[in-house]
């Protein structure tokens, strides 16, 4: 189905934050691996550790800055983009329905043959 | 979910994951003996060590992939909250959408004020 380019922007920042955080499980798998490696007295893998460890939090880091964002956005975007109550989405229009139907009483009771 | 609840599970989440991969750092000291440790163990000591080391670090590795799920569920449930909850852009104009037709129903509203104000005794 497709979306309104605003929405389909967020739905692609969703995808990037769910990508980043499969990589940070996997930096976590690999931070884990290197250390293991140096716990055998494997001097070698203490920069490979390192760099590990730190681009765990890094991915850590920058995927919760962005959700964090994107928590925002769907907060202000509520009364304008996004419906501020859960209801059924066909359930929006009957404000409209009633005002309409209200003017065509009115036009009956004034008597006019009002063009809607 | 609101958002206040999601921003709060969050900040716990992070947190958790941040202090996962510490404990397991701090766990592979006691797999490993420690670098300092340089008296042998008893083979009992070490198997209880070395069993509740394995527990441990297993539970903190599900700690953390249930930390990355939990990340996860927050993307998914903002993901559906745009796609259900989306107010449609493009929708039919209603009659309160066009000039001409909202001019009318003022005119609509000041005529019948008139007729009220009129038939006022």
């Amino acid at each position: 189905m497709s979306q309104p380019e605003y929405i389909r922007e967020r739905l692609d920042s969703l995808a990037k934050i769910d990508k980043q955080l499969v990589d940070v499980l996997h930096r976590a798998s690999l931070t884990v691996s290197s250390l293991i490696d140096l716990k055998k007295r494997n001097e070698e893998s203490k920069p490979q550790f390192q760099q590990n460890a730190q681009e765990f939090y890094d991915d850590l880091e920058s995927a919760t800055v962005q959700l964090r964002k994107e928590i925002k956005l769907l907060d202000e975007n509520v009364g304008t983009r996004l419906l501020p109550i859960q209801t059924h989405k066909k359930a929006t229009g009957q404000d409209n329905v009633k005002l309409e139907e209200q003017f065509k009483l009115l036009t009956k009771y004034l008597g006019k043959d009002q063009q809607s | 979910m609101s958002n206040q609840v999601l921003l709060d599970k969050l900040d716990r989440t992070t947190e958790t994951l941040s202090n996962t991969l510490i404990h397991l750092a701090k766990l592979s000291d006691i797999e490993f003996g420690g670098k300092d440790t340089e008296q042998p163990r008893s083979s009992s000591g070490l198997a209880t060590v070395s069993s509740s080391g394995v527990q441990m670090s297993n539970n903190y590795t599900m700690q953390l992939i249930k930390g990355i799920q939990d990340l996860l569920v927050i993307t998914r449930s903002i993901r559906e909250k745009w796609v259900l909850s989306q107010l449609p852009e493009n929708e039919e104009l209603s009659m309160f959408e066009s000039e001409e037709t909202l001019e009318n129903c003022r005119k609509l509203v000041q005529e019948s004020m008139e007729t009220l104000l009129n038939d006022m005794p």
